[in-house]
């Protein structure tokens, strides 16, 4: 009786323990760039269609940060937390954390960057996205300096990826964004230098694996994606393939000959890929370790910064100053609607309900209401500030990172 | 029941003591942990211990701020980063530092520059008028960060919205003798150009930009690298005599003048040397100092391998 007893007494220690464990996870609303599954879509947000910097039409609150950042937010368990880079050469490196609710600055970390911080002027030494695997956060800079911190601001670990591999770098700015996935995270650093992706254990910052890359410049994100039977996969883009990897392993599954676009960033939905490629192209996955196949190509779909979005049948990209609407299924182009004078777009919109939000380089936000036939411009808001960065949503506010900037956009 | 309690609250006290185990630092050792951040080196080997020093420091309160600050002087890079973070970290816990406390760190400018611009930011936080007040003081600070941002505010001062007839010249140059980093350098430089004063950059930054040069001496397929040729021994022993001729790679070569006259006193070899390949050659420049010191050479090529150099008193 007394051994059944303790043993009782035991699992329900463990169980205890498991449980607690669990519940420590926060609820990550935007935990990467372009949010969940790197969608770019909430699709039952109710962000308004019109707001405005001037007279703080539905700004709930805007806070000026450290320093310049083109990269967008994250937000997870009530903070929107974004990265900044100020000083000599933007060597000041800033994670900071706003509460969701009110604006107040929560926490903000620094550290001084050890790698090569030039960059191209329109851009920043903070141009990647962060990204959260609910209860730690990964700040990465063009630097190649990388920090893991806990929700409460706190460093866990850093890498100066720069300062173990000393070619690793590129003056015009590097702005791959890290993902997450079982435990690792994914660097992908591709440069004329030291070139290669890393896959580093998320707890303690250690390299797990490191393979080599093509030595060319390539501003493209790493894509943690699923296969339909849930199988997690890191998908690599470059100018001569598309790659699969297993993510703790960094086995290659496969690997496709294509030549992939070095800024827009592979998009993908259940078993489909959709690549920027020779305008579009679209892969479908198999089984994990077997290569996709191509269903279709348009290059009409092309997207020149932007990456692609998919919803409901649908993919939209962004070339240059069009929108562009595709069928998802069949590749055939639907329609084109013209963003009159929005000069240069970097930032991956985001789409909340029957709305797309794209902002364009100057601080103007087109929404298009997506279920007009055709396309339909409904609102021109302006920020008045510089956005590169892509937008991020929770809940019915949406987040967004000018270079100066953090505002959280919703109905007053 | 109460044996069965007792069991239980055995048990997780052993599983507690397991888990404290793991950590190889003593629970209240702050010194050792701020020594282990000190000497953080990069690659994966050090970053367990690192991350239980951070964490046992972390959990420290605020009183420990300034010697986490003071440990900086003597950290690596990547030490002061994690010294850094674990700083801020602190920062905002109670009780919180005293301003006297940190007052008194940054006035002693022996201290980490990079912890003192912390320091300065948190002395002037929400106040633009002290920061702008202190850094009028601040052009020759020891910190590059603080001397950086006092040069950038006096320097929008003297020039913004400020016509080329009335740009305060005096005040520029004033300025240029402590700005180091090259941007704001060629800025007021620039400025100075537009008052009419002339400086070369290149004079500026102590370049030299004034050599001898020989060559080229054979070394097709890197052979002869390690090869003393005459002209070197002679160089070594002080025998220089501008007018020597020696035995080339092409026939005799003499000591040729080689001047940097562009902004940053770069001296271009290649229409020198033809962009002769697999050879050597050699380069000489005399600078008087009255005392022995460092200097740096930078060499700035796409095929170079390797080259060497000698000193001499």
């Amino acid at each position: 009786m007394y051994k059944t007893k303790l043993q009782f007494w035991t699992n329900l220690i463990v169980v205890a323990t498991v449980a607690y464990s669990s519940s420590s996870l926060a609820m990550a609303d935007w935990p990467t760039f372009r949010g969940p599954n790197a969608s770019s879509i909430a699709a039952k947000a109710n962000i308004p269609t019109e707001f405005s910097a001037e007279g703080s039409k539905n700004i709930a609150w805007k806070v000026p940060m450290p320093g310049r950042g083109v990269g967008g937010a994250i937000v997870v368990d009530g903070q929107v937390i974004t990265t900044s880079s100020s000083g000599i050469d933007q060597r000041r490196i800033f994670v900071t954390s706003v509460s969701e609710k009110d604006g107040k600055v929560l926490w903000q970390q620094q550290l001084v960057a050890r790698g090569r911080p030039y960059c191209h002027p329109s851009s920043a030494n903070a141009a990647p996205t962060p990204v959260t695997d609910g209860k730690r956060v990964f700040a990465f800079y063009s630097s190649n300096d990388l920090a893991c911190l806990d929700l409460q601001g706190n460093l866990l670990w850093y890498r100066a990826l720069a300062v173990d591999y000393p070619k690793a770098g590129n003056d015009v700015g590097m702005s791959s964004s890290p993902v997450v996935a079982d435990g690792v995270v994914l660097v992908q650093i591709e440069c004329q230098g030291d070139s290669f992706a890393a896959g580093l254990d998320a707890e303690t910052g250690e390299t797990l694996w490191r393979i080599s890359r093509p030595t060319q410049a390539n501003w493209a994100s790493p894509l943690a994606a699923k296969t339909a039977d849930g199988k997690s996969l890191f998908i690599l883009q470059c100018g001569k393939s598309l790659e699969a990897y297993q993510p703790t392993s960094g086995k290659q599954l496969w690997a496709t000959e294509m030549a992939c676009s070095s800024i827009p960033s592979t998009s993908y939905d259940g078993n489909q890929l959709f690549v920027p490629s020779k305008g579009l192209t679209l892969l479908e996955l198999g089984s994990q370790d077997q290569p996709p196949k191509q269903a279709w190509n348009n290059n009409k779909l092309g997207a020149n910064s932007a990456s692609p979005i998919v919803y409901k049948g649908s993919v939209y990209t962004v070339n240059r100053t069009v929108l562009v609407k595709g069928d998802a299924l069949t590749g055939e182009l639907k329609w084109q609607l013209r963003l009159p004078e929005a000069g240069s777009i970097w930032s991956t919109p985001v789409l909340a309900g029957k709305h797309m939000f794209v902002f364009t380089e100057d601080g103007r936000c087109f929404v298009v209401d997506l279920e007009e036939e055709g396309g339909k411009i409904v609102a021109t808001n302006a920020l008045g500030e510089n956005v590169l960065g892509s937008p991020a949503i929770s809940g019915d506010s949406m987040f967004v990172r000018s270079t100066d900037t953090l505002w959280k956009i919703s109905r007053n | 029941m109460k044996n069965l309690l007792k069991i239980a609250s055995v048990a997780m006290l052993a599983m507690g003591s397991m888990i404290a185990s793991e950590s190889s630092l003593p629970a209240n050792d702050a010194s050792g942990a701020i020594k282990t951040l000190q000497s953080i080196e990069p690659g994966d080997k050090p970053l367990r211990a690192a991350q239980q020093a951070a964490k046992l420091l972390q959990a420290q309160d605020s009183k420990l701020v300034i010697d986490v600050l003071q440990a900086m002087d003597q950290a690596t890079p990547l030490g002061k980063n994690w010294l850094t973070s674990v700083a801020v970290s602190l920062r905002s816990k109670s009780p919180g530092v005293s301003r006297d406390s940190l007052e008194k760190f940054f006035t002693e400018t022996k201290h980490d520059g990079e912890a003192r611009y912390l320091v300065f930011s948190w002395l002037t936080e929400g106040q633009a008028d002290l920061r702008s007040k202190m850094l009028e003081t601040m052009l020759d600070d020891s910190s590059p960060e603080i001397r950086y941002a006092a040069i950038a505010q006096a320097f929008e001062r003297a020039t913004k919205d400020v016509a080329k007839e009335q740009l305060p010249a005096d005040s520029l140059k004033k300025l240029l003798d402590s700005a180091r980093h090259p941007n704001q350098v060629v800025e007021i430089i620039g400025k100075l150009k537009e008052a009419g004063v002339e400086v070369h950059q290149a004079n500026h930054f102590g370049f030299l930009a004034n050599w001898k040069v020989i060559g080229p001496f054979d070394n097709v397929g890197q052979k002869a690298f390690n090869t003393i040729y005459p002209v070197e021994s002679d160089l070594v022993s002080g025998k220089f005599a501008a007018d020597a001729n020696y035995a080339g790679k092409n026939g005799e070569v003499a000591w040729k003048d080689a001047v940097g006259d562009d902004t940053e006193g770069a001296v271009d070899l290649n229409p020198i040397f033809e962009k002769e390949k697999g050879a050597i050659v050699y380069a000489r420049t005399v600078y008087p100092s009255k005392k022995a010191q460092s200097c740096e050479l930078r060499l700035d090529a796409s095929t170079l391998t390797k080259f060497g150099s000698t000193a001499r008193k």
